[in-house]
C-alpha cells in the first residue's frame, strides 16, 4: 500500500512536470517567437485590426499636417509629390512606404506606452460603445515650408537635398525628384514602375549612388591636416595637367592655378594639388579617412522605433594604381556616396567634428496631444578633432568669399565646398554644393545634388543658397 | 475545512458573476442574457455544492468546484464566440452548452446516488472492455468523418464520440483486470486488448484518443505492476509503433510535417495550427481582454482550438491560470487514488485522473505546436456534449471514490 501511494506521488510529479513545461514553452513562445509571427500576411488580425482603426496622422515639426485620413477612411496627403519620399504611401493594392511603412504600429497605436495606463478608461469606454480606435501621432523633425520650397526649385530637373540641423541631427528636409505622389498611388502605381528614367520611387536622398567629385576634397583635407606634418608649409604649383603613368588628372578647363597651399587649392578647387596629396597620403590613410566621415559604414536614420537603412557610401577598390588614387582623392573613380552621407560629412565641420544620429522621428503624440514619446540627439561618431574641423570651416567660408561658390555670398555668412561630378561620357556632369550656415553658429547644413546640372554647381548652388536663406530669414 | 471551501465558492461566485458581467458589453450595446446565464450557473453550482455538502459530505468537494469554474470559463468564452455569428440575436452554442452542463451536473447526481459500492463493479471486466471495443469499432463501420477522423456517429440530429465514452469503460477494464493478482498470462491479455483498442483509433485517424488510452495503460500499468521496465518497454513499443505508422499511414505523416514546419502549409493544411498560433502570439502577456480580440479568426475556436482563443483574450496569464486550475484538479484526483481504501478503486481513480492530465496536455500541447496537433476536446471547456457527458460521469466515479475513505 505504502509502495503504491509513493507511486501515486511519482506520477502527481510527471503530471505536474508535463503541465508546467506546457507554461515554460508558452513563455518561451511569447518571448521570441509571438513577435515574429505576429504579422504575417496570413493573419487576419492584421486586416481586421486596420479596419477598425483610424490611423494617426503625420506631422511637420511645427504640428502642420502632412497625412490624415478622412471621414471617408480615405487617407490624404496635403502635399502630395514633395513628401513622397518622406510619408510614402499606402495602398490595399500595393502595400505600404516611407513613414507609413516605418511607422505602421505606432500610427495603429500597436505600440505601448507607459502614459498609456492613465487612459485606461478611455480605451475601455471606446471599446464598450464599439468606436473605432484611433492610432498615435508621429511628428517628423521635417520643415514642410523648406522641404516644398527645395522641391518646387528643382523644377524639372532630378536631384536630390538634404538639410540637417548640425548640432542635434534632425532631419529638416529630404527631398528627391521626381517622387511619386502619394494621393493617386493606385492610378498611377504602374505608370510610376514602368519609369526608369525618372525612377520615381527611389528616395535619391538616402538610396542612389553618385560620385561625390569636388565634395570628397573636405575629406582628402582632412586627411591632409591630420596626417602631412609639414602640411602648413605645402605649396604645389599647378599646371592644369598632372600626369601619372600614361593618364592624366585634368583640371577644370585645364586651368593653372599656379603656386598654391592647401588652403587655396581648397578654395579654387584644384584637382592637380589634391590629386598629388592624395598620391602622398596613399589609398590606405584615404580610406581610413572617409571611413571617420561614415564611408563604408552601415549608417542608419534611427529611433527606438525604427531602423530606415541609408545606402552604403563607398571608398573601396581593387585596383588601386596612381591613377585611381590620385582620382579617388578629387571624389571620381570608385568612390561613390548618397547625399545623406554628404550632408552627414558636412555636419561634421559644421559641429566641431561631432556627428549627431539623424533622425526624423521627433516625437510620438496621441490624438488628444499628449506627448508619448520625444526623440533626444545623441552622437553619432567624434569624426575630427576641433582643430581641423575649424580649419576646414574656414576653407569653406573662404571658398565662398573669393573661390568657386562666390555666387553664395549672402550677408548671412555661408560656408561651402562646391563640386562636380562626372559620370556617363556625354552628358552633363552632377552638380554638388554642400554649405551651413549661419558660419560661426551653424544652424543648418545643405547638400543638394542636380543629376547632369552641368559644371560648376550652379543649379545647385542656386538651390541651396535660397533653402539657407529661406530658412534662416523666417 | 468547511471555511476553506464556503470561500473558494464565493470566489467562483465572483468570478462567474465578473466574466459574464463583462459579456454585457462586448456587442456594443448592453445585453442582459449573460446575467441570465451568469444567474442559472450560479443557482446551478450553489444548489449542487449544497446537495454535495448535505448528503454527501466526505468527498472532496474541490474535484466538484474546480470543474465547476472550469465549465463557467468555458460558457464564457462559448459566449463571446457566439456574438460573432451572424444576427446575433440568442447564443446558439452557449445555450447548448449549458444545457449541457445542466444534464452533467444531473448525471453527477445520479452517479453519486445510485453507484454501489466500487467493489461489486469490479466483476465485469470482459463486459467492459467488450462494450469498449464495440464502441470503437462501431465507427469503422457507421462512422462519419467529420474534421478528418472517422471517428462520429450520428443519429438524427444527435452526434457523438464513442471513443470517449469507450476511454470511460477502458479504464473500468484495466481496473478490474489489473486489481487482481496477476500472472503473465493477464498481463498479455490486457496487452492484446488494448492493441486492438488503439489499432482501431489509429484506422480512424483518432491519434489524440490512441495517444490517451495509451498514456493511461501505461500509468495505471505502472501503479499495478510496479515495474519500471513495463513501462520502458510500454515506451519502446510506442516509438516503433509510432515509428511504423510514419511510414504506414498518410494521415500520420502530414500531422508530423505540419508540426515541423506549419508555416509552410500555412493556407491550407496547417492553416489551423498558425491561425491557433497567431491568436495566442497577439494574445501576450495579459491578453486583448475578453470581447477585443479576434478569437472567432482561429478555426475550430469552440472545440479543439478554445485554449487559442482563451490565451488570445486573457493572455498568458490566463492561460496559465487554466493550466493550473488543470493541475489541482488532476492533483485532487489522484490524491483521492491515494486516499481510496480499496485497490480496485484506486485504480480507477488513477485512471480517471491520468484520462483527463492526457487529455489536457494533448490538447493544449497541440494547439501550442509544442507537440503535433491531434484534434480532441479540452475537458469541461470544450463546447461539445458528449465530453461533458462524460467528464461528469467519471467525475461522479471520483467523487464516490473520494467518498469512501
Amino acid at each position: 500500500m505504502k509502495d503504491r501511494e509513493d507511486k501515486i506521488k511519482k506520477v502527481i510529479v510527471f503530471f505536474v512536470m508535463c503541465f508546467l513545461s506546457i507554461i515554460t514553452y508558452l513563455i518561451y513562445f511569447n518571448l521570441f517567437t509571438a513577435d515574429k509571427i505576429k504579422y504575417d500576411s496570413s493573419n487576419q488580425r492584421v486586416i481586421e485590426e486596420e479596419k477598425n482603426t483610424i490611423r494617426g496622422m503625420i506631422l511637420d515639426r511645427y504640428g502642420e499636417i502632412l497625412a490624415q485620413t478622412d471621414k471617408k477612411g480615405d487617407r490624404k496627403y496635403t502635399y502630395g509629390s514633395s513628401f513622397g519620399n518622406i510619408t510614402g504611401y499606402i495602398s490595399n493594392k500595393y502595400g505600404k512606404s516611407g513613414v507609413e511603412a516605418y511607422y505602421n504600429n505606432i500610427l495603429l497605436g500597436r505600440e505601448q506606452f507607459l502614459g498609456d495606463i492613465v487612459d485606461v478608461f478611455g480605451i475601455l469606454r471606446q471599446s464598450v460603445l464599439g468606436q473605432k480606435k484611433i492610432g498615435d501621432s508621429v511628428v517628423l523633425t521635417i520643415d514642410s515650408k523648406l522641404q516644398n520650397r527645395i522641391y518646387n526649385s528643382f523644377g524639372d530637373d532630378k536631384g536630390a537635398a538634404v538639410c540637417i540641423n548640425p548640432k542635434t541631427g534632425e532631419i529638416l528636409a529630404m527631398v528627391s525628384k521626381p517622387s511619386v505622389n502619394p494621393n493617386k498611388i493606385d492610378e498611377n502605381f504602374n505608370e510610376y514602375s514602368n519609369d526608369k528614367e525618372g525612377k520615381p520611387f527611389l528616395n535619391r536622398a538616402l538610396q542612389e549612388y553618385y560620385p561625390p567629385g569636388s565634395v570628397f576634397k573636405i575629406v582628402t583635407a582632412a586627411a591632409a591636416l591630420e596626417n602631412i606634418e609639414e602640411i602648413d608649409s605645402y605649396v604645389n604649383s599647378c599646371d592644369g595637367v598632372l600626369k601619372v603613368g600614361d593618364k592624366s588628372i585634368k583640371d577644370y578647363k585645364e586651368e593653372k592655378h599656379g603656386r598654391v597651399n592647401l588652403k587655396n587649392a581648397f578654395k579654387v578647387s584644384c584637382n592637380n594639388t589634391f590629386a598629388k596629396i592624395g598620391l602622398k597620403l596613399g589609398y590606405d590613410t584615404l580610406k581610413n579617412e572617409a571611413e571617420k566621415f561614415l564611408f563604408n559604414r552601415e549608417i542608419y536614420i534611427k529611433d527606438p522605433y525604427a531602423k530606415i537603412k541609408i545606402k552604403q557610401a563607398l571608398y573601396d577598390f581593387k585596383e588601386r594604381d596612381e591613377y585611381s588614387v590620385g582620382i579617388s582623392a578629387i571624389g571620381q573613380h570608385e568612390v561613390k556616396a548618397n547625399p545623406m552621407t554628404m550632408a552627414l560629412m558636412t555636419c561634421a565641420i559644421a559641429n566641431e567634428g561631432k556627428i549627431m544620429q539623424p533622425y526624423i522621428l521627433d516625437a510620438i503624440v496621441s490624438y488628444k496631444g499628449n506627448i508619448k514619446y520625444k526623440t533626444k540627439p545623441e552622437k553619432l561618431v567624434d569624426a575630427i578633432d576641433l582643430k581641423t574641423a575649424e580649419t576646414i570651416k574656414n576653407y569653406m567660408i573662404l571658398t565662398v568669399k573669393e573661390g568657386t561658390a562666390k555666387r553664395a555670398r549672402n550677408s548671412i555668412q555661408i560656408a561651402a565646398k562646391t563640386g562636380t561630378a562626372e559620370n556617363a561620357i556625354g552628358k552633363e556632369p552632377h552638380s554638388w554644393f554642400v554649405a551651413f550656415a549661419p558660419a560661426n553658429n551653424p544652424q543648418i547644413v545643405v547638400v543638394v545634388v542636380v543629376e547632369n546640372g552641368g559644371a560648376g554647381s550652379g543649379r545647385a548652388l542656386d538651390i541651396a543658397k535660397d533653402a539657407i536663406l529661406n530658412y534662416l530669414n523666417r | 475545512m468547511m471555511e476553506l471551501e464556503k470561500k473558494v465558492l464565493h470566489s467562483i461566485y465572483f468570478v462567474t458573476f465578473f466574466l459574464f458581467f463583462n459579456l454585457c458589453f462586448i456587442t456594443g450595446k448592453i445585453d442582459l442574457i449573460p446575467l441570465i446565464f451568469c444567474l442559472s450557473s450560479i443557482i446551478l453550482i450553489s444548489y449542487s455544492s449544497f446537495i454535495i455538502r448535505k448528503f454527501y459530505p466526505k468527498g472532496d468537494k474541490f474535484l466538484f468546484l474546480i470543474s465547476a469554474l472550469l465549465c463557467q470559463i468555458g460558457i464564457v468564452m462559448i459566449y463571446r464566440l457566439d456574438t460573432r455569428t451572424q444576427n446575433f440575436e440568442i447564443p446558439r452554442f452557449a445555450l447548448k452548452q449549458m444545457t449541457w452542463f445542466t444534464i452533467g451536473i444531473t448525471i453527477f447526481m445520479i452517479i453519486l446516488f445510485i453507484t454501489p459500492k466500487m467493489i461489486r463493479i469490479s466483476r465485469y471486466k470482459y463486459l467492459y472492455i467488450f462494450i469498449a471495443l464495440s464502441l470503437l469499432m462501431s465507427t469503422l463501420f457507421i462512422g462519419r468523418e467529420i474534421k478528418g477522423s472517422k471517428n462520429w456517429i450520428v443519429i438524427g440530429s444527435f452526434s457523438f464520440q464513442p471513443s470517449e465514452i469507450a476511454k470511460f469503460f477502458i479504464i473500468l477494464y484495466l481496473a478490474s483486470a489489473l486489481s487482481k493478482q496477476i500472472n503473465k498470462k493477464d498481463l498479455i491479455e490486457t496487452v492484446i486488448f488494448m492493441f486492438l483498442a488503439i489499432g482501431f483509433l489509429v484506422l480512424e485517424k483518432d491519434l489524440g484518443a490512441a495517444l490517451i488510452f495509451f498514456g493511461i495503460y501505461l500509468v495505471m500499468l505502472y501503479i499495478a505492476t510496479s515495474q519500471g521496465k513495463y513501462v520502458a518497454l510500454g515506451l519502446l513499443a510506442f516509438s516503433l509503433g509510432g515509428f511504423i505508422s510514419y511510414f504506414l499511414f498518410s494521415h500520420v505523416r502530414i500531422r508530423v510535417q505540419i508540426w515541423l514546419n506549419p508555416w509552410k502549409y500555412k493556407l491550407d493544411k496547417g492553416y489551423q495550427i498558425c491561425q491557433s498560433l497567431f491568436a495566442i502570439a497577439s494574445g501576450g502577456l495579459f491578453g486583448r481582454g475578453l470581447g477585443l480580440g479576434y478569437p472567432y479568426l482561429i478555426p475550430l475556436a469552440l472545440n479543439d482550438f478554445i485554449f487559442s482563443a482563451i490565451a488570445e483574450e486573457f493572455g498568458l496569464i490566463g492561460a496559465s491560470a487554466l493550466i493550473i486550475l488543470y493541475i489541482l484538479l488532476v492533483y485532487r484526483g489522484l490524491r483521492t487514488a491515494i486516499y481510496s481504501k480499496d485497490y480496485f478503486s484506486q485504480l480507477v481513480a488513477v485512471g480517471i485522473s491520468s484520462m483527463l492530465a492526457f487529455q489536457v496536455f494533448v490538447v493544449i500541447g497541440g494547439v501550442t505546436k509544442m507537440i503535433p496537433m491531434t484534434g480532441i476536446t479540452l475537458p469541461f471547456v470544450s463546447y461539445g456534449g458528449s465530453s461533458m457527458l462524460l467528464n461528469f460521469l467519471s467525475l461522479g466515479v471520483l467523487y464516490k471514490i473520494s467518498e469512501g475513505r
